[in-house]
C-alpha cells in the first residue's frame, strides 16, 4: 500500500442506467490507472468543473467510477487527487460517450 | 475493577475468549460525499437496499464488475427473507470476553458487562479472485482481527468487546453515515442475541454502559452514530452510550458550513476522546483542499468533557495490525514501533473504557499525568475534572461562557485580538495549512514593538460562579508562532509565555508566570512534510501542525487571592518576547 498520490491511464464515459442511485445523472464515468487506494482521505475527481460524485473505488485499487450531474465541455480534462486536484490528459469528448 | 465485578473466584482470574460472529442485518447502501469545492458539502447522495440500485452501481468496477449474485455466493450478502428485491448483509462480529480458562465458552462472573464497539475504517475490504474473466469468490479482508491487541486487554479487565466489520461500508467507499448505520446494526444484533436464553450472552451484556471507538472514518461514524441513536427513542431507550474515542479521525462534514458540522454536544456522551498521531501520512490534517480533515476539529467542536492525545511518533495504520501488516502509511525515522502503536491504544483507548465504563480511577492518563508505557511523548489538550467551570473559549464575541464581559487590551502597536485560529496570518504565511484547529483563539502579536503594556485580557467572572473553593486547577490552552520551515526553525523558535492573574472580589490579585507552570511549556510542534509523486512531479508539502497545548496552574499557586469570590482572570504577556502568542479555553476543574 502507498500513500503516493494515484495516476489515471485511461477513462470511459457511460450513459447512466435507470437504477443508479441518487440521479438524475448526466453522464458516469469510470477510470483506469494506479493507486486508487482504499485510504481514510477521500479520493476527489473532477472532469472540467464538473465534481465526479458518488465516487466507488475498484477492490484492487486499479481505479474508479462516478457519477457527473451534468456534461463537461468538450476536452475537460480530468482531475483527480487524495488531497489535491491534478490535471490529467484524459479528455471529455461527447462522441465517446459509450 | 474484576474484583469489583465479580470476576475473580475460585477459576482463578479471567482470560480473553473470542467469539466470531456472523449477523445478517438490513443494512441500506447510503451513498455519502464531501464535495470538494465550497462550501465543502457532506451529502447522503441516495438511500436504498433494492439489489437492483446495488448491483447497476457496482457495474463499473473493474476488473470484472462485483454483483449481488457473486456476493451472494461468497455468503457476503443475501436476499431479505422478507422482500426477495432487497438484500441484507453479513455482519462479522468478533467477539472478547472475560472467561475462566476452565470454562472458556461462559463469561465469567455473573453481572453485567460494560459493552465496547470497535469500528475500522476504509481499507482493502471484499478481494475478488477472478479466473476466466469472472469472479470466483470474493474474500472479506479480516480488519476486524485488527484489534486484537486491545480486545485482550479489555476483555482482560472485565469489558466485553466487538469488532465491528464494515467491508461492506469500505467497499461501498462510505465516508460516514452507511457506517454509523454499522455500528447500530452491530448494537441491534448483539441486543437480539443477548436477549435469547440460550445464548451465552444472555443478561450478561450491560446496554446502559457502551463505549464506541472509532478509527479513521470510524472516527467520523462514532460520533454520527451517537447522534443517530440519541435522535431515535427506540434506539436510546435501549443503548446507553457514555463515552467515544475516535482514532485518527476524518473529519468529513467540519469543512462545511458551521451549521452543518457534526459535533457532541455537552450532554451527548460523558467523555470524549481524540488519540491522533502527528506523523500520521494517510490522515494528515494538511492539503490545500481540507476535506479530509482531522482529529483536531472534531475535539475543537465538541463540548462534554474532554481530552486530546496528539503522539509525536504516531501514525494511522499501525493501531490495527492487519492494517500495518498490509504497508504501513509512515516510513519516518522517528516513528514509534506497531509495538509501541499498540501499547499506547491498549493505555489511551483501554483506559478510557476501565475508566469511564468501569469505574476504574484512571483520569489522570488523560491530561498527561500518567505517563505511557510506550514512553512516547504526547502532547495534550483536556477538560474534565470531577468538577468542571468553563470560563472562557472566546467563541462568543460579546461574553465568555458564564456571560461576564471579556476585555482584549490591544496596544496600538503591538495588536492584540480573538482570531479564527485558521485564519490567521503571519508574515504573508497563512496558518491555515499549519492548524487544524477549528477554533478562536487570543492572538497576540509580539513582534513589532516592545508593548506598552502586558495586559492582554481580561475575562469577568459573574457573581453566581466566584466560589472556586470546591476547585482545585486553572487551565488554559497556550501555543505560539513556530516557524515550520524546518525542525532547526521550529526549534529556534521563542516559546510563548503568558502570566495569569486571578483577581478577587476585594481587589487582591496574585499571578502565576511560566517559571511557576512549566518554563518548557508548551512542547514544540512536530516537523512534518508530506513528499508524493504525481504524474510528471514531486510535490512536497509541509504539514507541520501547529497545536494548543493544555497547561493546567494549582489555584493554590495563587496566594493571596480569596478563592470564594474570584471575579476577574486576567492574562499578562512577558516583554520582550519576541513572537506570537495565541490563548484559549480558559477553564476551572477539580481534577480527578
Amino acid at each position: 500500500m502507498t500513500m503516493d498520490e494515484p495516476a489515471a491511464t485511461a477513462i470511459q464515459f457511460v450513459t447512466p442506467g435507470p437504477n443508479v442511485p441518487g440521479g438524475p445523472w448526466a453522464l458516469r464515468v469510470s477510470v483506469s490507472g494506479t493507486g486508487f487506494d482504499a485510504r481514510g482521505l477521500a479520493l476527489m475527481a473532477s472532469v472540467g468543473a464538473v465534481p465526479v460524485q458518488g465516487i466507488l473505488l475498484d477492490p484492487d485499487g486499479s481505479g474508479f467510477s462516478g457519477y457527473l450531474a451534468s456534461t463537461p465541455a468538450d476536452g475537460d480534462a480530468l482531475a483527480i487527487g487524495f488531497a489535491q486536484l491534478t490535471a490529467t490528459d484524459l479528455l471529455y469528448h461527447p462522441g465517446a460517450v459509450a | 475493577m474484576l474484583t469489583l465485578l465479580g470476576l475473580v473466584g475460585p477459576g482463578g482470574a479471567p482470560a480473553p475468549a473470542v467469539d466470531v460472529m456472523p449477523v445478517w442485518v438490513p443494512l441500506e447502501l447510503s451513498v455519502d460525499e464531501t464535495l470538494h469545492t465550497p462550501p465543502f458539502t457532506y451529502q447522503v447522495l441516495s438511500r436504498s437496499r433494492e439489489i437492483a440500485k446495488l448491483d447497476e452501481h457496482l457495474a463499473l468496477t473493474k476488473p470484472v464488475p462485483l454483483t449481488f449474485a457473486a456476493l451472494k455466493a461468497s455468503n457476503l450478502l443475501q436476499p431479505d427473507p422478507a422482500d426477495a428485491t432487497k438484500y441484507q448483509v453479513k455482519l462479522t462480529l468478533r467477539i472478547e470476553y472475560p472467561a475462566l480458562p476452565s470454562s472458556p465458552k461462559k463469561l465469567a462472573g455473573k453481572g453485567k458487562l460494560p459493552v465496547v464497539l470497535i469500528n475500522h475504517g476504509h481499507h482493502r475490504n471484499w478481494q475478488p479472485t477472478i479466473a476466466g474473466g469472472a469472479i470466483t469468490a470474493i474474500t472479506a479482508t479480516p480488519n476486524i482481527d485488527g484489534y486484537k491487541y486491545l480486545q485482550d486487554a479489555l476483555a482482560e479487565h472485565g469489558i466485553v468487546s466487538v469488532s465491528v466489520d464494515h467491508n461492506f461500508a469500505c467497499a461501498t467507499n462510505a465516508l460516514i453515515e452507511m457506517r454509523a448505520d454499522t455500528i447500530i446494526a452491530a448494537l441491534n444484533a448483539l441486543s437480539t442475541e443477548a436477549s435469547s436464553s440460550s445464548s451465552r450472552y444472555h443478561g450478561r451484556l450491560d446496554f446502559s454502559k457502551i463505549g464506541l471507538m472509532g478509527h479513521s472514518r470510524g472516527g467520523d461514524a462514532v460520533v454520527r452514530a451517537v447522534k443517530k441513536i440519541l435522535a431515535e427513542p427506540s434506539l436510546s431507550a435501549k443503548f446507553k452510550i457514555l463515552t467515544v474515542c475516535s482514532l485518527a479521525p476524518t473529519d468529513y462534514t467540519g469543512a462545511d458550513v458551521p451549521g452543518n458540522r457534526m459535533f457532541l454536544d455537552s450532554n451527548d456522551v460523558n467523555f470524549y476522546l481524540v488519540v491522533y498521531g502527528a506523523l500520521d501520512n494517510d490522515v494528515f490534517g494538511g492539503g490545500p483542499i481540507p476535506i479530509g480533515g482531522s482529529g483536531f476539529r472534531h475535539y475543537d467542536r465538541a463540548r462534554p468533557p474532554k481530552a486530546m492525545v496528539f503522539l509525536d511518533n504516531s501514525c494511522h495504520n499501525a493501531f490495527n495490525t492487519v492494517w500495518f501488516a498490509d504497508g504501513n502509511d509512515s516510513t519516518d525515522p522517528r516513528l514509534a514501533s506497531d509495538a509501541e502503536h499498540r501499547s499506547l491504544a491498549v493505555d489511551y483507548i483501554g483506559d478510557l473504557f476501565r475508566w469511564q465504563l468501569g469505574g476504574e480511577k484512571l483520569g489522570a492518563r488523560f491530561d498527561g499525568r500518567t505517563p505511557n508505557r510506550a514512553g512516547q511523548h504526547a502532547s495534550f489538550q483536556w477538560m474534565f475534572g470531577q468538577a468542571l467551570v468553563r470560563v472562557d473559549d472566546f467563541e462568543n464575541p460579546a461574553a465568555n461562557l458564564l456571560g461576564g464581559a471579556r476585555v482584549v487590551i490591544n496596544g496600538p502597536s503591538d495588536p492584540t485580538a480573538i482570531e479564527d485560529f485558521g485564519s490567521i496570518t503571519i508574515a504573508g504565511n497563512s496558518l491555515a495549512p499549519h492548524t487544524e484547529h477549528q477554533a478562536h483563539v487570543l492572538h497576540v502579536d509580539l513582534t513589532l514593538s516592545t508593548p506598552a503594556t502586558t495586559r492582554v485580557l481580561t475575562t469577568e467572572i459573574p457573581a453566581a460562579n466566584r466560589d472556586w473553593s470546591a476547585l482545585d486547577t486553572l487551565v488554559f490552552s497556550l501555543s505560539g508562532w513556530f516557524d515550520p520551515t524546518s525542525a532547526a526553525t521550529i526549534t529556534a523558535a521563542n516559546l510563548p509565555r503568558l502570566q495569569v492573574t486571578l483577581v478577587d472580589g476585594a481587589g487582591a490579585s496574585a499571578a502565576v508566570g511560566f517559571n511557576a507552570y512549566g518554563a518548557s511549556l508548551p512542547s514544540r510542534p512536530v516537523f512534518k512534510t508530506k513528499t508524493f509523486l504525481v504524474p510528471g512531479n514531486v510535490v512536497t508539502w509541509n504539514v507541520t501542525l501547529i497545536r494548543l497545548e493544555t497547561i493546567p496552574i494549582a489555584l493554590s499557586s495563587f496566594a493571596g487571592v480569596d478563592l470564594t469570590k474570584i471575579a476577574q482572570v486576567a492574562l499578562d504577556i512577558v516583554p520582550d518576547n519576541d513572537t506570537h502568542v495565541f490563548a484559549d479555553n480558559i477553564h476551572v476543574v477539580k481534577r480527578q
